[in-house]
């Protein structure tokens, strides 16, 4: 038995409970200072979704930390996060404008929720023009601006493309279609096809530019279906709303469900394309020990962004499109993908590479979404007792 | 001078329309940097060939009655749903290998060649390229050139106003040449050649552009006919 087997066979993921829970105990504090923002609420409704949100994340983290599966209890928090969000968005809006739809008042007034997926197109007219073309609230405010683009910074210099799978508010959506079937019905798609979402980022990019206007947001975006939209007053309108209901319903409901794969975030989505460059400067990879790999090719099966395949396998890592969801490492038979530090040795204590990355990124999760989660636990209460899920 | 002048000053708008499609098509190509300047000036003539059919038009324009928002949009409609087609048969049909072409002498298939590794399979398209090579570029940028971005609006009516036709065309050939200058950097996108990535990239986003020019040509026609 050689060194790796050796440590392959006495280092197993899995750990005892009693360690398991000494190592969560920094993300019980940490979770809790995220979920309370720093004060206890005194609502009973809202102490209670506090407790909830609490109990529900440190589970989840406990089970990741305990059982040595990632992508499982990661799933779940991430497509409930979707749906939290939809729900918290949705009702928010019903309540202070009577609809979903955006009308071109709401437009001039300049308080649009800023999406992270605008921010491609918002670069070269920024740095160009002084200008950010989309019609949000630089500071202040639901999602401004600044707020976004520091959170993205931040998160990208941290966890790079980990952003799409422990991070994005719409990713949930396509992430949880895909897990639906137990086999995929359709196997194969086309290799081209995975260039897909860079072709986009450069349209988008450029027309943005030429345009100074978002056009992703306002032609393609498959997620103002569970956010808002602008109302249909015309056959433009009309038609844009056709466009990006058949995209959700194409990309992120139907194919995912036949092909198990995420194929808004692997096959169109212009962010995660230009999410991908950051993987180079994150200080995390997802790395394969070709010493332990027996080239079953089940990594490439069930890698959900097709970030794996024949020749990255080949050369012990994944591609750059790699969303660091652990599918991949929870599913090789010989444990030899692995989350991994650059700059340390390569054949070195996977459990502490892999906590090191789960820690920022379930924190970062907990950040992101624990507003939310608490959000729509208020609301279910107040529907219990009032029969209406909205607020106001 | 008027002209030039005019054509200096907006021509960074002119690009602005010009750029989504002459970017992707240059990075499909995977062309050296001399390579992109050959298919550039094939683009400009095209776009030549069309300023010339507008010079035309314009002076036509200030002698007749014609019902002229009428008549542009039905010739912008026609014009954006062929180069719609054209741009996306470009951008996405399928390529084959061409192995028995490619093969050096040790019978490897060399991995960095990209312009020999991918042959169109459409028959159509291939007929075209081998026996009129110039053709398509030319052909997008006559197609992209007829697009009535508001500098070529501009011009149009100042060319319109021009006494005799020889005028005109001088008034249209000058707005080109000071709009073209513009155009120039953009072959260097050759420099980034050895990316392959980068082909496969800009052929399917040239693809999707040609869907974005169709549906901008078939909107125009449906607005026609709803106002009629």
């Amino acid at each position: 038995m050689n060194d790796l087997e050796k440590i392959k066979k006495s280092e197993p993921l899995k750990g005892s409970v009693l360690k398991s829970l000494l190592l969560i105990i920094p993300m019980l504090l940490l979770s809790f200072l995220m979920l309370s923002g720093g004060q206890i609420p005194s609502a009973p409704s809202k102490i209670f979704a506090l407790i909830m949100a609490f109990i529900f994340f440190n589970t989840l983290f406990f089970l990741m930390v305990h059982t040595g599966k990632t992508d499982k209890f990661r799933a779940i928090a991430f497509c409930l996060f979707a749906l939290c969000l939809t729900c918290s968005f949705i009702s928010h809006y019903i309540e202070a404008r009577g609809s979903m739809g955006i009308s071109d008042r709401t437009l001039l007034a300049c308080k649009l929720p800023f999406c992270h997926i605008v921010i491609p197109m918002t670069l070269i007219p920024m740095a160009f023009t002084r200008t950010i073309i989309f019609p949000g609230m630089i500071i202040g405010g639901y999602a401004s601006i600044a707020t976004m683009f520091v959170i993205w910074i931040g998160v990208s210099l941290a966890l790079g493309r980990g952003f799409c799978s422990w991070g994005c508010f719409f990713g949930g959506w396509d992430d949880f279609f895909s897990r639906l079937t137990k086999k995929p019905l359709i196997k194969k798609i086309s290799d081209k096809l995975h260039y897909l979402p860079y072709a986009v980022l450069l349209l988008i990019v450029i027309s943005s530019a030429a345009y100074l206007f978002p056009t992703y947001c306002a032609w393609l975006c498959p997620f103002k279906t569970v956010t808002e939209f602008q109302d249909v007053t015309s056959l433009k309108t009309l038609l844009e709303t056709v466009i990006f209901i058949s995209l959700f319903a194409g990309l992120v409901v139907i194919l995912p469900f036949l092909t198990k794969r995420r194929t808004q975030c692997g096959l169109f989505c212009p962010m995660g394309a230009l999410q991908s460059f950051t993987n180079k400067i994150s200080p995390f990879s997802v790395n394969i020990n070709k010493d332990l790999c027996v080239n079953c090719k089940r990594c490439i099966k069930v890698c959900p962004t097709f970030s794996m395949d024949e020749k990255s396998v080949s050369k012990g890592k994944t591609r750059i499109t790699c969303v660091k969801c652990g599918k991949c490492v929870d599913a090789c038979p010989e444990k030899a993908i692995f989350f991994h530090i650059k700059g340390t040795a390569l054949k070195g204590n996977y459990k502490i590479g892999r906590l090191l990355f789960i820690y920022p990124a379930f924190l970062f999760l907990v950040a992101f979404s624990g507003s939310d989660f608490q959000v729509v636990i208020v609301r279910l209460i107040n529907f219990v007792s009032t029969g209406s899920f909205l607020l106001k | 001078m008027q002209a030039l002048i005019l054509g200096i000053s907006s021509g960074t708008g002119c690009i602005a329309y010009c750029a989504p499609v002459l970017v992707s098509y240059l990075l499909g190509r995977g062309s050296r940097v001399s390579g992109n300047f050959f298919v550039l000036f094939q683009f400009l003539a095209g776009r030549f060939l069309g300023y010339m059919i507008f010079a035309i038009l314009a002076w036509l324009l200030g002698r007749t009655l014609v019902q002229v928002p009428v008549f542009f949009s039905l010739f912008t409609a026609f014009i954006y749903l062929i180069l719609g087609i054209l741009l996306f048969l470009y951008g996405f049909i399928r390529e084959q290998t061409n192995e028995k072409r490619c093969k050096n002498s040790s019978g490897a298939i060399p991995e960095k060649k990209s312009g020999c590794l991918v042959q169109t399979d459409n028959a159509v398209i291939r007929k075209v390229q081998d026996r009129w090579p110039i053709l398509v570029p030319m052909l997008i940028g006559l197609l992209a050139g007829l697009n009535f971005c508001p500098p070529f609006l501009l011009a149009f009516t100042d060319a319109a106003s021009q006494e005799t036709l020889p005028r005109c065309l001088m008034f249209f050939a000058l707005f080109f040449v000071g709009t073209s200058i513009f155009f120039l950097p953009f072959a260097f996108i050759g420099i980034v050649r050895r990316y392959n990535i980068l082909s496969v990239v800009g052929k399917l986003a040239t693809g999707l552009i040609g869907i974005y020019y169709f549906y901008a040509g078939l909107m125009l026609l449906i607005n026609l006919l709803t106002i009629r």
